[in-house]
């Protein structure tokens, strides 16, 4: 019941909206009709000897362009002649720029308005007439170089062009090509007074974010229609030339030197989604903010885009090396927040305090930057009851001769043992004052070497100096 | 019910907060920010347990038995008992660490810099957590002054170097005269490695007998080389010596450089231990671009542990490994794609004792791979799969993650966690399955709370006595920040 009112509602709708349109047509004022008509020049060819009787406003200053009605009616007074309706053109609606007095002045009439045989077979000028005059080829004249503001006012100052006007404007065959988009501020510069014709600083700052810095765009005046065209508009950012895949490494010193130029393209957003901290991240304040609703063109990314992979836990050498480089991105607490052990989850992952005991055998990371293998894994291995003494060698049950085969062990990675057990589990046994003296020495050891450096460590073991230096 | 120990360590927060508030806004400074993040984590633990029974009760002879359900026992020949270990009961403990640090810059090139640590914990075994009971720690604390191309350091500073990343207490002096120089001395007191102080503390005492009696005074300088189209390269020396002088705790050198040319970068590293003729590491790495999205890795390694000289470890002959790997990555400049293998295989020296008829392994290798997809401005997924296969313990394993991320100010992920081990020269074979999810809000410009919580279920063969982890882990963390950054100027 409800669908069928619908129907009868939305078919009523139509048909009243047809007949307003039909009769909305059928009510346009008769002059604005016949302004458009074109007169027949050639039919009043013996009526008027020149062309300025009727046009005195095209040579002449301040003169009407076109007859009033009462000149027609001088003949078309319902006797002598029919009568006709007449009213003076409506303006055009075009930002073409033309003085017809200056004009005049140089050319003939016909020169311009020549369409027949006969000093009457005229008609409106087009933009050929222009051309020839002004040796323009036809085919240049949307090209670039030609002098678009020669002919035509800049948009702003014309205001007789609708929103639909504008967006009816033919677009130049160099718009479309690629390099349009990367090399127009070269052209802008050189006459930003052609741009100005077809734009206003609306249509810049769809794309440039600075373009209340830029001192071109600056010098163009806003307008509400192109306001209206482009709202909503995203920018179009091809990738110019210099941001090859080496860009990542290169781009800082580029910025350092010209950030003017990213900030064409770029928002503070874009550097900082990446450079989440350090300097970089302050001097992204040079570049314009992020527009209500808008999100940032480069989005976050994990850190492998910057560095190789398994750079966070391999990142020694870079880090030791190129200084200056992590400071553009990273303050010193980025550092600190790793290597002093605060941050473990984020660096090592989900429960590696279960996983970690792979990493440690494999030398994957240098665990003892961070951590002491005394004061941190001992001392929580110990507690959890991990870290066992002497004697107890079940703890190590894969190997059932593990009293005879831990040598291998040991040697293969102390790191791990130390883990767990003190020096006084291993004196125990090799030590000769107070153990077993059974000797932990391999066949390289170099006992002068190890005296040479601290003495003192051997009387942990040895009841005297075994090389006599104490 | 709040402890005393809790009590005596928000007392000396709230006395710290005040020095480095103090420390921070000197009158003449042109800038300050402080930062502060509140970490408390929840954490569920299973240690072991030694139980002992008696050994007319086991089957069989000897000092290895096996009880009837497959679990190896240690008998004494000279006693009645066994002993072996099983899972512990579950503990739990709730580490809270508050973290602040200060920032301040005055005009001339003047700053100072404060990070302080403060501990606490809550939970049926708040000591369990490492360090726990170290209730305060200094960090950083130190002033700088910048002319020009010289820095000046003085007070607890890190320090980053190619013998790694540590801090002492002292004084830097830093010049670069030159783009393409730097040279960089420094000396004061050493601290041990990971703990913030110095070796004679109760950190090292506690647990080792034979721990440090005296300080040692710590001095070195890195010469550094840089161009930067082409690379650079840095040598360092390091000597820390006890302030009695009677030996050394460690005398090295170290070295590490790039070299880049065309798709090709090459760097390498090398630590040399000067007491005992050693090379600790020797590292070297070649990465080339394959085009605009591919890129590969080789390299090469030898390492060695690296043993201070107050320990007997030396004297035990510890050898090194030789390990060679490489990797592809897949990483195409504009699209949202990111895709890695590597691999890795190492092999130890011989140690020259064992057992020939029950050899411990003396090689390893590793497997990985990574791969993250960005599906659309708010949604990204992330897998990945490891394997690591040595001596000591052998692990599997893959996890998965989707997050969300709204606007700017929110992120969230769901997590997923598999993974088998063997561990520890243990029989226990095992497989833990976790899941789990966090978020992270942006409260204003400069705060941000994350939560997380993650629940890992064990699947074991109870014949194997492995530990039991069924557990759950959450945190939940605060990040704050006041003032302004500092203003930097514009390049000429």
């Amino acid at each position: 019941m409800r669908s069928t009112a619908r129907n009868w509602l939305m078919g009523l709708a139509v048909v009243t909206f047809t007949a307003m349109a039909v009769w909305s047509g059928a009510q346009q004022p008769a002059t604005a009709r016949q302004s458009t008509a074109a007169f027949p020049h050639v039919e009043h060819e013996h009526v008027f000897p020149v062309c300025t009787g009727c046009h005195a406003g095209l040579t002449e200053t301040g003169a009407p362009t076109f007859p009033e009605p009462e000149m027609c009616a001088q003949c078309h007074d319902g006797d002598k002649r029919d009568r006709v309706e007449w009213a003076l053109p409506r303006p055009r609606r075009s930002n073409v720029r033309f003085n017809h007095v200056e004009h005049a002045a140089e050319a003939e009439c016909r020169q311009c308005h020549v369409s027949g045989e006969g000093r009457m077979g005229v008609a409106m000028a087009n933009s050929a007439a222009c051309f020839e005059c002004h040796e323009i080829a036809p085919d240049d004249h949307l090209a670039t170089g030609t002098p678009c503001a020669l002919c035509h006012d800049a948009l702003a100052s014309s205001p007789s062009l609708s929103s639909m006007d504008i967006a009816g404007f033919p677009q130049p065959p160099s718009h479309s090509e690629p390099e349009f988009a990367l090399d127009h501020a070269g052209l802008a510069e050189a006459s930003m007074t052609t741009c100005a014709v077809c734009h206003t600083r609306d249509s810049c700052t769809v794309c440039h974010r600075n373009s209340e810095g830029l001192r071109l765009v600056a010098g163009l005046p806003s307008d509400p229609r192109v306001a209206e065209l482009t709202a909503g508009k995203v920018g179009h950012y091809p990738e110019p030339p210099s941001h090859d895949d080496q860009w990542i490494q290169k781009h800082g010193r580029a910025a350092l030197l010209d950030i003017d130029s990213c900030a064409n393209c770029h928002v503070q957003s874009s550097c900082r989604t990446c450079h989440a901290d350090g300097e970089a991240r302050v001097f992204a304040e040079q570049l314009p903010s992020l527009r209500a609703g808008e999100r940032a063109l480069i989005a976050r990314q994990p850190d492998d885009l910057f560095h190789r992979a398994n750079f966070r836990m391999d990142h020694a050498i870079e880090a030791s090396l190129e200084g200056d480089t992590c400071a553009s991105c990273h303050s010193p607490q980025t550092c600190t927040s790793c290597h002093d052990g605060m941050d473990s989850a984020s660096f090592h992952g989900a429960n590696f305090l279960e996983r970690h005991g792979a990493d440690v055998y494999g030398a994957r990371s240098e665990c003892s930057t961070c951590h002491s293998v005394e004061g941190f894994c001992r001392g929580c291995h110990q507690d959890l009851k991990l870290a066992q003494t002497f004697g107890t060698a079940t703890f190590h049950d894969r190997q059932p001769q593990w009293l005879l085969a831990h040598g291998q062990a040991a040697r293969q990675d102390l790191v791990s043992c130390a883990s767990c057990h003190a020096q006084t589990d291993c004196t125990r046994c090799h030590a000769a004052r107070g153990g077993w003296s059974i000797s932990p020495h391999g066949p390289g050891f170099d006992p002068q070497a190890m005296a040479d450096a601290n003495r003192i460590t051997c009387l942990v073991c040895h009841p005297s100096d075994p090389l006599g230096g104490f | 019910m709040i402890s005393r120990r809790s009590i005596d360590s928000i007392v000396r927060s709230l006395a710290l907060s005040a020095v480095l508030a103090v420390f921070a806004a000197p009158a003449q400074s042109q800038g300050v920010r402080v930062f502060g993040e509140t970490l408390v984590r929840y954490i569920d633990v299973r240690g072991l347990r030694q139980v002992v029974v008696d050994a007319a009760d086991l089957p069989g002879e000897g000092t290895i038995r096996q009880l009837p359900d497959g679990r190896w026992v240690q008998c004494v020949v000279t006693d009645s008992t066994c002993t072996y270990f099983e899972t512990g009961d579950l503990q739990s403990t709730a580490p809270i660490t508050q973290d602040l640090r200060a920032s301040t810059w005055a005009r001339g090139g003047i700053q100072a810099y404060g990070h302080v640590r403060l501990r606490s914990g809550l939970g049926s075994l708040d000591e369990l957590w490492p360090q726990s009971d170290d209730t305060v720690d200094v960090i950083s604390l130190y002033a700088q002054w910048r002319y020009r191309w010289l820095r000046t350091r003085g007070g607890r500073q890190f320090h980053r170097s190619t013998l790694g990343y540590f801090n002492f207490d002292g004084g830097l002096v830093d010049a670069a005269p030159w783009p393409w120089l730097r040279i960089t001395a420094m000396g004061g007191w050493s601290l041990a490695r990971g703990l913030n102080e110095p070796r004679t503390s109760d950190a090292l005492s506690s647990v080792e007998r034979f721990a440090p009696d005296q300080r040692a005074a710590v001095f070195g300088g890195q010469l550094t080389v840089q161009d930067r189209n082409r690379g650079s390269f840095r040598i360092e020396y390091l000597r820390e010596i006890r302030t009695d002088r009677l030996a050394l705790y460690s005398d090295r050198v170290g070295a590490a450089g790039n070299l880049r040319w065309r798709r090709f970068s090459l760097n390498g590293r090398a630590q040399r231990d000067i007491a005992t003729d050693v090379w600790n590491e020797l590292r070297g790495r070649l990465v080339t671009h394959l085009g605009s999205d591919w890129s590969a890795e080789v390299s090469a390694r030898t390492s060695q542990p690296f043993f201070e000289l107050w320990t007997i470890w030396n004297a035990f002959s510890p050898v090194g490994f030789d390990e060679y790997g490489g990797s592809i990555h897949y990483s195409p400049a504009l699209q949202p794609v990111r895709i890695s293998i590597d691999a890795t295989r190492r092999s130890y020296d011989e140690t020259n004792v064992g057992l020939t008829f029950a050899p411990i392994r003396n090689d390893g290798w590793h497997v990985g791979s990574n791969a993250w997809w960005r599906l659309s401005e708010r949604w990204t997924v992330q897998a990945g799969y490891a394997a690591d296969i040595g001596f000591g313990e052998a692990r599997s394993e893959g996890n998965g993650r989707v997050a969300w991320s709204p606007n700017e100010k929110i992120d969230a992920g769901l997590t997923v966690q598999a993974f088998d081990y063997v561990r520890e020269f243990r029989i226990a074979g095992s497989t833990v399955w976790g899941i789990g999810g966090d978020a992270s809000w942006r409260v204003g410009t400069d705060t941000r709370l994350t939560l997380g919580y993650i629940s890992y279920r064990h699947e074991e063969d109870p014949r194997l006595g492995a530990i039991d982890w069924n557990q759950s882990r959450a945190f939940a963390r605060m990040q704050w920040a006041l003032g302004k950054d500092p203003g930097v100027g514009r390049a000429p």
